[in-house]
């Protein structure tokens, strides 16, 4: 469904991805591991059309995305839910979740859209005329993804959800992922908590300073000792 | 106390001008983040505008809306041209090309219409009112009304629409605005595009009292500034609060210490403000949670 | 011969190369107050680059402290019958403490923030000149001498341009040594990051506040060399007109160098003067204005170093274009600088 092939970008002068190939099937989650800076954001960053990649290609339902602006990715139903979240801290709640439904063009179904936000975060629902900056950690993520979902994405990237979130909220974010899928979306999951993500996915990458250097089933993944050591701290 | 409505009155119609043309400060401060002096000039060259056409016999409606037409071309092309390829400068270098504007602008007002004053009617023209003594212009009730509508207008539409919404969430994240889908540069041309036309209004609107010269906006657009500062440039409601607040001052000041140093002691006002209220009275702080 | 490459030494031998020219040349006397101006402007502008291309604050009311200069100086020679090098050194000294003053209060506060308190700042000093009377003489303006030095009466043009050239270059050697020195550095540490550098340990204030009073000076100096040089002012040429023709100097003859400075005066100066040797341009009132703002915005855009360096600027672009299509084979050269 999303597909990358030899991929290259650049920062400035810092050679960020060197030739990243990946694939995202429809209707499975897939996670995208590896340590700080070895370029995961980026690769959202690029299928987000924030920036640009100098080589390679980027595909989406078979046709080019890779020099579509980023509004215009979003309008395909590729949609994020940035790294740190990211809310709006002077939108309320629910003003939060009418900027995810900007690009819609299906207006009247738009309600039934925070039904279903609401129906995954009861929480939100209390909350939505607080403004967003007055939220806890894990509820500005389950914000982060609503929003992201009002868009009524067909693929939903996830930047690290799980980061700086107490472990309970970890996992009740990722049960919830695991529902959204089942629900009919695709994700494409970045993080550094590899166990998690392992436990949820279909199908895994490791990246490594710019490079792919594992793939495979997420459940073999699990198993590979090299991933194993590198990524979840001695499990 | 006639005397004292009187000037209370005064103060506040040219309060709101002052407030209108604040809030197309903060408009575009918000959004993209420079601080446009040029605004002054720009809403004097949209007043020379509406000054061509009533010489050319076309009735004041139209010639106020031509105005404002004129604006909103002005706006975009000035966003297009000049700010939009400089988004990555930084702030300073922001600020220099909104102040070689203002050579642009008054340059051309120069050499377009050269250095004269005209004289320009006022919008409502009906006899005065007198209310227990005190004067009351009918234009002076004009201006308020229009104004408070204009805002009203406005306030709805940032804090209702769509639209407003999506202004507001550029204005705090550029970034993820973008990633929402939202189309920052088409926000970035209509925050211009109203900003412009609040002044133009601001400027047909004060005409009648300044007469329509190339320096005619200078003293309006530095008492926006002084609004904007007043009420902080964090908020919507400031500039608009600052703009009555800093017309009904400056006329008091004006009949009760001195018509002469009025403008010292406004300034001095401002640098009170600065000193102690640094993000005006509006201004919040705000903290983002990690 | 290795003092020939210090740069004090230098500018100490341009400087009395080109004060001779008039005395060597038959130059007409207007074409000589021009060439006065452009002293005088490259001094305002010298100081100014201190305060905006090395401190990187930026000033809409420094025509105000010019101004003071001026009318400071017409007073102490006019009524106080002080000697003009004192009245000199006051009319640079009495804008710094006020230039101190204001500093204290504007340069607490963010980059638009001082522009604005700043502006306020020059429309009400430029009230002030209209208003009061006693020291300006309001809309009829004061008038001044030729200056005295040691008894002799400077009235010659080329007279004048001598020891504006000498001033200019005490002035010159003071900012150079200025910024070469701790605070030079300092500034331009802050310039680039005011979080590193305070995390280095560098008061921020302190070094914004001597940029802030030097520019003060140096402006107050040029308006006292401006008033015995023109012998009349009056309000209006006090105004943002010239805050503004004052920022287009630094920024179009460079920011953070000396040598821009002067480049820029030269520039403001002598633009309106081919505008009118063209009939076509000089037909459009106040076209030198219009070319002016372009210029200034035109050069922060694409040149943000100025005419001074533009030529290195081209240089260095041209490297980086070889540079990167060996680096990256036919791939796009990638611009922007932002973070991961």
């Amino acid at each position: 469904m999303l597909n990358l092939e030899g991929v290259h970008a650049y920062y400035g002068y810092i050679h960020a991805l060197k030739g990243v190939s990946l694939k995202v099937e429809e209707g499975s989650i897939v996670t995208l591991l590896g340590a700080n800076g070895a370029g995961k954001t980026t690769i959202l960053k690029v299928i987000s059309g924030v920036l640009k990649a100098s080589s390679g290609s980027v595909t989406f339902l078979d046709h080019d995305i890779s020099k579509l602006a980023p509004e215009k990715v979003v309008s395909e139903g590729i949609v994020q839910a940035p790294e740190g979240r990211q809310i709006f801290p002077e939108l309320t709640v629910i003003e939060n979740l009418q900027v995810g439904a900007y690009t819609r063009r299906d207006k009247k179904n738009i309600k039934s859209s925070y039904q279903i936000v609401f129906d995954y975060f009861p929480i939100l629902k209390e909350r939505q005329d607080q403004l967003a900056g007055t939220l806890s950690g894990g509820e500005q993520q389950m914000l982060a993804i609503g929003r992201a979902l009002m868009a009524k994405p067909k693929v939903l990237l996830l930047d690290e959800p799980s980061l700086g979130l107490a472990p309970l909220i970890v996992k009740d974010i990722f049960k919830i992922i695991q529902e959204i899928n089942a629900q009919g979306t695709t994700v494409f999951l970045v993080e550094q908590n590899a166990n998690q993500a392992l436990a949820i996915s279909d199908y895994a990458y490791v990246l490594e300073t710019g490079k792919i250097t594992v793939e495979g089933k997420a459940s073999e993944i699990k198993e590979d000792p090299k991933v194993l050591q590198a990524y979840l701290g001695g499990h | 106390m006639v005397a004292f409505l009187q000037n209370i009155i005064a103060g506040l119609e040219t309060g709101s001008l002052y407030a209108l043309a604040a809030l197309g400060l903060v408009l575009i401060f918000r959004t993209s983040g420079v601080i446009n002096f040029a605004q002054g000039e720009m809403a004097m060259f949209s007043s020379f505008i509406a000054l061509t056409l009533f010489q050319h016999n076309m009735p004041y409606p139209v010639a106020f809306i031509g105005a404002i037409l004129f604006a909103v071309a002005l706006g975009y092309i000035v966003e297009r041209v000049f700010i939009r390829p400089a988004s990555k400068a930084n702030l300073v270098s922001k600020m220099i090309i909104t102040l070689g504007l203002i050579m642009i602008f008054s340059g051309l007002a120069t050499a377009i219409f050269g250095t004269d004053s005209y004289f320009f009617r006022k919008a409502i023209t009906a006899d005065n009112l007198n209310a227990g003594g005190v004067i009351i212009q009918p234009n002076a009730l004009f201006i308020i009304a229009i104004t408070l509508l204009i805002m009203g207008i406005l306030f709805y539409i940032i804090k209702k629409t769509m639209v407003g919404i999506a202004i507001r969430a550029t204005a705090q994240n550029e970034k993820t605005a973008k990633l929402m889908g939202i189309s920052v540069s088409k926000i970035y041309s209509m925050s211009w595009i109203i900003a412009t036309v609040l002044g133009a209004i601001a400027g047909v609107l004060i005409a009648p009292t300044t007469n329509i010269s190339t320096a005619m906006m200078m003293d309006v657009h530095l008492k926006s500034f002084i609004a904007a500062v007043l009420g902080g440039f964090g908020s919507f409601i400031g500039p608009v609060f600052g703009g009555f607040s800093i017309g009904v001052f400056d006329n008091l000041v004006g009949y009760y210490i001195s018509l002469k140093w009025k403008t010292v002691i406004v300034y001095g006002l401002l640098i009170l403000i600065l000193i102690f209220k640094p993000t005006g009275l509006f201004g919040k702080s705000y903290r983002k949670k990690v | 011969m290795n003092l020939l490459k210090n740069k004090a030494v230098q500018y100490t031998i341009l400087a009395f190369v080109v004060a001779l020219i008039p005395l060597l040349l038959d130059i007409n006397r207007s074409t000589l107050t021009l060439w006065n101006m452009v002293i005088i402007y490259a001094i305002i502008a010298i100081g100014f680059n201190i305060l905006l291309g090395y401190a990187g604050q930026i000033s809409l009311g420094h025509a105000a402290f010019m101004g003071l200069g001026a009318y400071i100086a017409a007073n102490l020679t006019g009524n106080l019958e002080l000697p003009f090098l004192l009245s000199l050194v006051l009319s640079g000294l009495i804008p710094m403490v006020i230039g101190l003053i204001l500093g204290l209060v504007a340069l607490r506060l963010e980059g638009h923030y001082l522009a604005i308190a700043t502006l306020g700042f020059g429309v009400a000093i430029q009230q002030v000149f209209k208003e009061w009377t006693a020291f300006t003489n309001g809309f009829s303006g004061v008038r001044a001498d030729n200056p005295v030095i040691f008894g002799l009466e400077i009235s010659e043009r080329e007279h004048y341009f001598i020891l504006g050239m000498i001033i200019l270059l005490l002035l010159v050697l003071f900012a150079h040594y200025l910024l070469k020195s701790k605070t030079g550095r300092a500034l331009l540490a802050m310039r680039d990051s005011e979080h590193a550098a305070q995390a280095m340990g560098v008061s921020l204030f302190k070094y914004k506040l001597i940029a802030f009073a030097a520019s003060a000076f140096y402006a107050g100096i040029a308006g006292g060399l401006f008033m015995h040089l023109i012998r009349f002012t009056e309000p209006n040429a006090w105004g943002i007109t010239l805050s503004l023709n004052l920022l287009a100097m630094v920024v179009i003859g460079g920011l953070a160098t000396i040598g821009g400075s002067i480049i820029g005066a030269g520039f403001i100066v002598m633009v309106p003067e081919f505008i009118k040797d063209i009939e076509f341009l000089a037909s459009i009132k106040s076209f030198a204005t219009i070319f002016t703002g372009f210029a200034m915005i035109f050069v922060i855009m694409f040149f943000p170093h100025g005419i001074a360096r533009i030529g290195t600027q081209i240089k260095i672009a041209l490297l980086n274009r070889r540079n990167s299509r060996v680096d990256k084979g036919k791939g796009g050269a990638p611009n922007g600088r932002s973070k991961g």
